[in-house]
């Protein structure tokens, strides 16, 4: 469903926020420390920090719903996806080294646009799960006119 | 933890995200450039590009967003309900004034204006667990104190002169607080600009670069009369530009608003601009930018603030008492012309647009310009040297404003601008309200 373009990004070193939502309507946010797409495009993976998900699970297993942003901080291209749970998991040790590598570009850009790394690079990410998605939707993010613009 | 313990999250250092959900479960995220302070219980959002969050929010009132600590990065959550768009109002002018001023800033001619702002109550505010081990944090901030605030003003008041004023202001910021990136401007009221008098700590020194009131952040604090502070200007520029397409022609005002550069840090991270106010009057801008986005804290606009109304009333005051003197009717000395080298030196006067350009390079306009084409020629046909400000201030022809002409500040702009540009004309002082014409070459002078 991701064109290469899209999976590209997606699997950049860009910011990733996701959305899940609770049994009375109200979204909640946590970051996500890097995402693969599958070979198809239509699924995703992210990583989120085990506790936090601890908070998101019951979300998941009530209504499945999430959003994710997909920010590069260098230009502000963005995007979102929106998806349903299909699975989780602990992160390996292949998990574990995508995490590691993605904090350490992450601080590096944060360090090029005027701030401090160092906070960035000790980001609690580990020990951390991960979570598997259906793709259904992409849309437009980047601020400006096409903002809320379905993509697929 | 109440939103008061983290008002320091809310300076816009790092971008923040808004959660909403529609009413059939979907849930939303959008980033947002920065999540503003209202007041203990309230934060507002500017409402650009949140078509979907607005919808949302209409049929579905209750929210959340993740800031973010600027020093340890800690992630809060804030639990909202919204509460209203505003399109008017306090807080809708406050947020308009600084995306207007980055608008500016960038070339944005309007585009990146503020459309709205959506108002939340704050219901709760929490840390997820994986950051409780940051909240003691203890951060080794050091802030300003008022023997700071004492040490600067103790500096600037040790100037005796306009132009040791000037110097003494951005030495004092640097010494006092630390601020090595500084500039100082006043406004002309000829051209009702304003006008670099002095920077410090650039490559370029720019003095004579002008903005014009509104225009850019500084353009902007002259015209609001308040002061504005970026922490994450690079972070709101890129946001800004991306949001922008289209730039306009350049015009004439353009063109000598841009014909020196303003001394500014390219990768400038952090910016603090304060108005300079005397008696409700506008005397000038002090800027101050940092390459940190961390250098300056939130308690360092009030130390600036302060500062700025000390530095407006030495200003104000030297300018006057200058003004005010009365100097003795001197007898001005003929001399005899000066040791030349052979060097030609062309000035140019355009007398439609009062400026001048020596050898084929702009130098400067309006007044300044006028000072200098007027003692040029009186050193051409008369071999005169020597000039008096109460000469100048005679000279009708100079169309000095009649109260506070500001006569003093023109010439050492001119005797910067001269000193900058080094084409052989210099301007040395020589005594109280004196100052001596010294010419390194053969001046050729042309009127267009």
């Amino acid at each position: 469903m991701l064109n290469n373009d899209l999976k590209d990004f997606v699997q950049e070193v860009v910011a990733i926020m996701v959305a899940s939502r609770d049994k009375n309507l109200v979204a909640h946010g946590t970051r996500a420390y890097g995402a693969i797409v599958n070979a198809a495009g239509d699924e995703l993976t992210f990583y989120i920090n085990a506790s936090a998900f601890k908070n998101m699970y019951s979300n998941l297993l009530d209504n499945g719903e999430l959003a994710l942003a997909f920010g590069r901080p260098t230009d502000y291209r963005a995007i979102q996806i929106k998806g349903s749970f299909l699975s989780h998991k602990s992160a390996d040790h292949r998990d574990q080294l995508i995490i590691e590598r993605y904090l350490i570009m992450f601080a590096d850009i944060v360090e090029k646009l005027g701030g401090d790394s160092k906070p960035y690079r000790a980001l609690p990410a580990l020990p951390a799960v991960a979570i598997n998605m259906k793709i259904k939707s992409v849309f437009h993010q980047t601020p400006g006119s096409s903002t809320g613009e379905c993509i697929l | 933890m109440n939103l008061e313990d983290c008002k320091h999250c809310l300076q816009g250092i790092y971008p923040s995200t808004l959660y909403t959900c529609s009413p059939d479960g979907i849930p939303n995220v959008n980033y947002i450039s920065h999540v503003h302070y209202v007041d203990s219980k309230h934060v507002a959002i500017s409402g650009q590009f949140l078509n979907k969050t607005r919808k949302n929010i209409a049929a579905n009132p209750l929210a959340s967003a993740v800031i973010l600590d600027p020093i340890t990065v800690c992630h809060i959550e804030l639990q909202l309900r919204w509460k209203e768009s505003q399109t008017s109002g306090e807080i809708f002018a406050l947020i308009s004034e600084r995306i207007n001023a980055i608008d500016s800033q960038v070339g944005g001619q309007g585009k990146f204006s503020l459309q709205s702002v959506e108002v939340f109550e704050v219901l709760n505010v929490d840390v997820p667990e994986e950051f409780h081990h940051l909240l003691n944090h203890k951060n080794d901030i050091k802030l300003f104190s008022l023997n700071n605030l004492q040490d600067a003003i103790q500096q600037i008041q040790a100037a005796n002169s306009l132009d040791s004023l000037y110097d003494h202001i951005l030495e004092s910021l640097e010494n006092a607080f630390g601020f090595k990136h500084s500039i100082l401007l006043i406004p002309d009221s000829v051209t009702n600009n304003l006008v670099t008098i002095n920077s410090r700590g650039f490559n370029l020194n720019g003095v004579g670069a002008e903005v014009n009131i509104g225009e850019g952040i500084i353009g902007k604090v002259a015209q609001s009369l308040k002061p504005m502070a970026f922490m994450g200007l690079k972070r709101e520029y890129i946001y800004a530009q991306t949001s922008l397409k289209n730039y306009t022609d350049m015009d004439k005002e353009k063109f000598f608003s841009e014909a020196i550069a303003l001394p500014k840090l390219t990768d400038a991270a952090s910016i603090i601009a304060v108005p300079l106010i005397n008696r409700g009057k506008l005397i000038g801008v002090l800027e101050v930018q940092s390459l940190a986005s961390l250098e300056f804290k939130e308690s360092d606009e009030d130390f600036m603030m302060t500062f700025g109304s000390y530095v407006a009333m030495a200003i104000e005051n030297l300018q006057m008492q200058f003004e005010q003197e009365v100097a003795p009717n001197e007898h001005v000395t003929q001399e005899a012309f000066p040791l030349k080298t052979a060097k030609k030196i062309n000035i140019t006067y355009y007398v439609e647009d009062e400026c001048i350009f020596i050898d084929g390079e702009y130098l400067i306009r309006n007044i300044p310009a006028k000072i200098l084409w007027k003692i040029l020629q009186s050193y051409q046909t008369e071999g005169k040297t020597e000039f008096s400000n109460r000469e100048l201030r005679m000279d009708k022809s100079l169309q000095l404003p009649d109260f506070k002409d500001n006569l003093e500040t023109r010439l050492i702009l001119l005797r910067k601008r001269l000193e900058a540009k080094n084409h052989g004309i210099t301007m040395i002082p020589a005594g109280r309200g004196k100052f001596k014409l010294v010419i390194n070459g053969q001046v050729v002078l042309d009127i267009l």
